[in-house]
């Protein structure tokens, strides 16, 4: 066994003024050329634990540490971070953020910790060069690092990192407030650095990645561990929950498949499947097998399959029942009628869409960055009024109205939750727009109470929006535009940066105002979140709608997605190449079809 | 914790990274007061809350290295005013450190010694530059109805800055205040400054 | 939005010459305009700075930057000519007021100052990159952390000014009023002007954290990758440059 690059024992941290410590008997090892991940509901300690291993607690956050932390040879908690710049780096969440603002091309931003290392001019030119080719910014060099999408600024951070030759990189949330394209450039560059025999530590939500490329893992809950050891190891672990280890789709269609009876490929004998390929190497069997044993009527019974996949799905959502008959007078309703728009002359962003959203219900609006998605909520948000046609929400034409009469019908949570957070509490920010609307400030609270609680965040009520993680921060701002009690809620991709307790919380929250006499707009690039909770999905590309309907019918178009830049959700993906007539969208949905087939 | 006398010159770098954030704060906030209309500059706000944040030397890096760089990019008149901004972030530094940011009452107090502060130190320069007057419409025609009633020139051109500077930077405090009382705790603990408890 | 900015791209000669050259005339001669005892001295550096920004092809935006200063430039000639101690002659009347010979001719050359600085300074605003001008100060022996301070407002002030439109959109949807009395628009001030700060402070927090990992605060020697040479006879030019400002004392002191 190698000599652990990485190792913490006993590790023990209690910001100044907190109650609580926020991390207790922490232990971890990692060894040269590791992937280690750290998971865990928020909360749980995980980017304390980064800011202990790169030397900021306590010089640069006022807190109490104990315990034995040796990272490359350093004494992180004695040393503190200067000292270790060269030997560990760490990256954070926001990719905007970790750009030092020195210097003003992609280029010189690599070589600005070089030059503060003092490297003779031909050496950085030579390790820049070098970066800019592993991370694949070469096209960019000469860029404003502002001007680059966020997966380039995500991985010029890493690249920026990486060019100092640190032995351990941690790297804390760095897909989570990207689009999947952007998170995928940031795995690759990972790999990248890895290839180096750095020894990487990523705080990760995603099990997909994890899962996919994890060595070890570290599950953190509350600020305990949980589990530590090898990732396949922990991903089998019965006992292990789905709350603090999510398993990827994969592992939990084929342990559902299990259950249902069917005997794996691999007679049971091998670990569950972390990755498509496992997956699809452990079920091909059992699609096979049932396929010949039902071989006299296969035409039918596959028909049955698709069918009943389908329609298990369905059941699985709410709102269906209510869209499909007349809307109940006095319910959501929302129209775009031929609208188009430019914000300059000659430059339309939106070239005549028309659609309309009657009665409860959830439907989820889908497409690359760029498509025209932002603008068309501004439109519906009547901060800025169509060209031509009309945009009528709730009855109320945003031409003739003003934003703060719209908003009475129409609430939205924006997507970066910095743009509005202001307020000294939690509970003031959830009640901030209802109070603004003209609803009574008890009945404001009441909701705001509701909201939260129904958000897992009852217990923070008290706390400042600030001291929360980013990802509960967006809950809070969820939470406030739920709160305002709107007879059509938009969410702008309400699963970003969120761990599994809270996807879960928001998919039933979502479920529940559906079927309490509301409509949910989800503008979203979390396609199994979308298929979930969604009936009717809108995709957006180009300023055009490119498809409506069924979740089922939306993302079984590979054509629609691939002009719109999204991927169908993962359990398509597997039916595809498990060779399933059927299109289930959901893992209950393919578990259907498996068995039905 | 060791404590840190407030003419400390080791700055961190949290410290380092908040002054240009002030400076872009200064900037912004005045675009916001002409985007709302209002009659006023704001254009000190970050200013005086790098100050409350990290005390006099923060403030007045903050104050000298605004008007640099707005000389630099947009008014080079601005130069000949940055001993104005140092001094603003000197005083509100200064005074938030000894305990002035601890009540709406307080700030307002802070507000009125800013505003003096401003005047005073921009007087002698408004004098020796031109000879008194302003720039500022208002200001102005006071300054010119004084000085024809033979009141003295340095009390006419520094009632000419006061009129203009007490609205503005009373409410450039304030506003600053208000936003640095609903800061969270952590970030305030980390710049160093102190605040009351549950201040409200 | 970009980050503001005066620089005019050029090849000129003025461009050309180092930023601490520039910089060097630049502040003197703005300095002598206001010293020397005699007009016609200032006009004459006020010519000699705008034939340099015409080399530079920068005549236009110069142009622009005096016609900003218009605001000011009325209050020296309505100020003065009102009330100048010295007025004496009477010249004109509008609406009931009598403006002085005096006082106008003080007006005048306050205006020549004024545009002189604006001329100066512009030499060197109008032809440097800011991020040189820090450069040649760092090689200078600038401390790094000062000039980083400095140049990275450029990179930061972009960022901020791209969420404003943002803060608006989310605060007008969660009902808050922008438009209207005074008292509302005071009101509105704090719900757009704290999610940016808090955020900008937020993100200063962070970058404190990646200044740390790229070795910012570690002490000994830089390399600077870039450097900003000095042009050829910088030390004659800059000695020049100081000679205007030299003479321009001696003169006020012995003579004027």
């Amino acid at each position: 066994m190698a000599e652990a690059i990485v190792t913490v024992e006993g590790l023990r941290v209690r910001y100044a003024l907190a109650d609580e410590p926020a991390l207790e008997g922490v232990r971890l090892e990692v060894e040269p050329g590791e992937f280690c991940g750290v998971t865990g509901p928020h909360g749980a300690g995980k980017s304390t634990l980064a800011y202990a291993l790169m030397g900021l607690l306590p010089h640069v956050m006022r807190a109490d540490v104990e315990g034995r932390v040796r990272v490359a040879g350093r004494d992180p908690i004695a040393e503190g971070a200067a000292r270790l710049a060269g030997d560990v780096a760490l990256c954070l969440q926001n990719p905007y953020n970790q750009i030092s603002g020195a210097r003003d091309t992609v280029y010189d931003e690599i070589a600005f910790g070089l030059e503060n290392l003092g490297l003779p001019p031909d050496e950085i030119r030579a390790r820049v060069d070098e970066a800019l080719a592993r991370f694949g910014l070469e096209a960019v060099a000469e860029e404003n690092p502002f001007a680059c999408s966020g997966g380039q600024v995500q991985r010029l951070a890493i690249a920026s990192a990486w060019v100092m030759r640190p032995r351990v990189l941690i790297l804390d949330e760095p897909t989570s407030q990207l689009d999947p394209h952007g998170a995928r450039e940031v795995e690759a560059a990972v790999e990248a650095a890895r290839r180096q025999g750095m020894a990487v530590i990523v705080i990760e939500h995603r099990a997909e990645w994890l899962a996919a490329r994890a060595d070890r893992l570290l599950v953190l809950r509350a600020g305990r561990p949980v589990a530590a050891g090898p990732a396949r190891r922990l991903y089998g672990a019965a006992e292990l929950q789905e709350e603090d280890l999510p398993r990827p789709v994969y592992t939990r269609v084929a342990r559902r498949v299990a259950e249902l009876g069917a005997e794996l490929g691999g007679g049971g004998t091998e670990p569950w499947p972390l990755t498509e390929d496992e997956a699809v190497g452990q079920l091909r069997p059992v699609v096979s097998r049932r396929a010949a044993g039902s071989a006299g009527d296969a035409r039918s019974a596959g028909t049955a399959g698709a069918a009943g996949g389908a329609d298990d799905a369905a059941a699985a959502r709410p709102g269906r029942a209510a869209t499909a008959g007349a809307a109940p007078a006095g319910s959501p309703s929302l129209l775009i009628d031929d609208v188009h728009f430019a914000y300059e002359p000659g430059r339309p962003v939106i070239r005549g869409i028309s659609t309309e959203i009657r009665g409860p219900g959830v439907t989820a609006l889908i497409g690359r960055n760029g498509g025209g998605k932002s603008t068309l909520l501004r439109l519906l948000l009547g901060l800025v009024r169509p060209d031509r046609g009309r945009v009528v929400v709730d009855g109320l034409d945003t031409a003739r109205a003003t934003v703060a009469q719209v908003a009475r019908r129409l609430a939205m949570a924006f997507q970066n939750p910095d743009d509005q957070l202001f307020l000294g509490t939690v509970l003031d920010e959830a009640m901030y727009g209802a109070k603004n609307i003209g609803r009574p400030p008890e009945a404001a609270r009441a909701s705001a109470v509701a909201a939260l609680e129904a958000l897992g965040l009852a217990g923070m009520a008290g706390r400042h929006p600030y001291d929360l993680g980013f990802g509960l921060r967006k809950l809070v701002t969820v939470a406030a535009a739920v709160a305002m009690e709107t007879p059509i809620l938009v969410l702008d991709e309400p699963t970003m940066a969120q761990d599994e307790p809270s996807l879960r919380r928001l998919a039933a929250l979502v479920r529940r105002l559906a079927e309490s006499g509301r409509h949910v707009l989800l503008v979203t690039h979390h396609m199994e979140f979308a298929a979930q909770v969604a009936e009717r999905v809108l995709v957006l590309s180009g300023g055009r709608i490119l498809a409506d309907g069924a979740p089922e019918d939306v993302f079984r178009r590979e054509d629609v997605l691939a002009a719109a830049g999204v991927e169908a959700p993962a359990a398509l993906r597997l039916a595809r190449r498990l060779g399933l007539a059927a299109s289930p969208v959901t893992p209950e949905g393919l578990c259907s079809a498996i068995m039905g087939s | 914790m060791e404590t840190r006398s407030i003419w400390s010159l080791r700055l961190t770098t949290f410290m380092i990274a908040l002054i240009p954030v002030a400076v872009a704060v200064n900037y912004v906030g005045k675009a916001i007061a002409a985007a709302l209309k209002l009659p006023l500059w704001l254009d000190s706000i970050g200013t005086v809350l790098a100050a409350m944040l990290g005390g006099p030397v923060v403030g007045a890096l903050s104050g000298a290295i605004n008007n640099i760089f707005y000389g630099l990019t947009a008014d080079p008149v601005s130069f000949w005013y940055a001993i104005t901004s140092i001094f603003i972030g000197l005083a509100a530094g200064y005074f938030a450190y000894t305990g002035w940011v601890q009540s709406t009452g307080r700030a307002i107090a802070l507000g009125l010694v800013v505003a003096l502060v401003s005047a005073v130190v921009s007087t002698p320069i408004n004098v020796i530059l031109w000879q008194g007057t302003t720039g500022n419409a208002w200001g102005d025609a006071l300054f010119t109805a004084l000085r024809i009633h033979e009141v003295p020139v340095w009390l006419a051109s520094f009632l000419d800055e006061f009129v203009v500077d007490l609205p503005d930077k009373v409410i450039t405090v304030f506003v600053a205040y208000l936003v640095f009382r609903g800061l969270p705790q952590r970030l305030v603990a980390q710049a160093g400054a102190r605040r009351v408890q549950g201040g409200r | 939005m970009r980050a503001p900015s005066l620089y005019v791209p050029g090849r000129s000669f003025v461009h050309r010459a180092d930023p601490l050259t520039k910089a060097a005339w630049a502040f003197s001669t703005a300095l002598a305009g206001f010293i020397v005892p005699d007009w016609r001295a200032t006009a004459a550096l006020l010519v000699l700075n705008l034939t340099l920004l015409g080399l530079a092809g920068a005549l236009r935006r110069t142009a622009r930057l005096i016609l900003a200063s218009a605001v000011l430039v009325a209050t020296f000639f309505v100020a003065q000519g009102l009330s100048h101690p010295s007025n004496a002659e009477p010249l004109f009347r509008v609406f009931g007021l009598t403006f002085y010979r005096e006082g106008l001719l003080v007006a005048w050359v306050l205006a020549l100052r004024l545009w002189n600085t604006i001329a100066a300074i512009g030499v060197l605003v109008f032809t440097v990159r800011p991020q040189d001008l820090v450069t040649a100060l760092l090689m200078r022996g600038l401390s790094p952390r000062a000039g980083y301070a400095l140049v990275s407002i450029i990179q930061v002030l972009p960022t901020l000014s791209a969420s404003v439109a943002t803060i608006l959109d989310a605060q007008r949807s969660r009902g808050v009023e922008t438009e209207g009395g005074l008292r509302v628009r005071l009101r509105a001030l704090l719900p757009m002007l704290a999610p940016l700060i808090m955020s900008a402070l937020a993100a200063a927090q962070d970058r404190a954290v990646a200044l740390e990992v790229r070795g910012f605060s570690r002490p000994g020697p830089r390399t600077i990758l870039r450097p900003v040479r000095d042009m050829a006879g910088a030390a004659f030019w800059r000695a020049v440059g100081l000679g205007v400002l030299v003479a321009a004392v001696l003169w006020r002191a012995l003579g004027g």
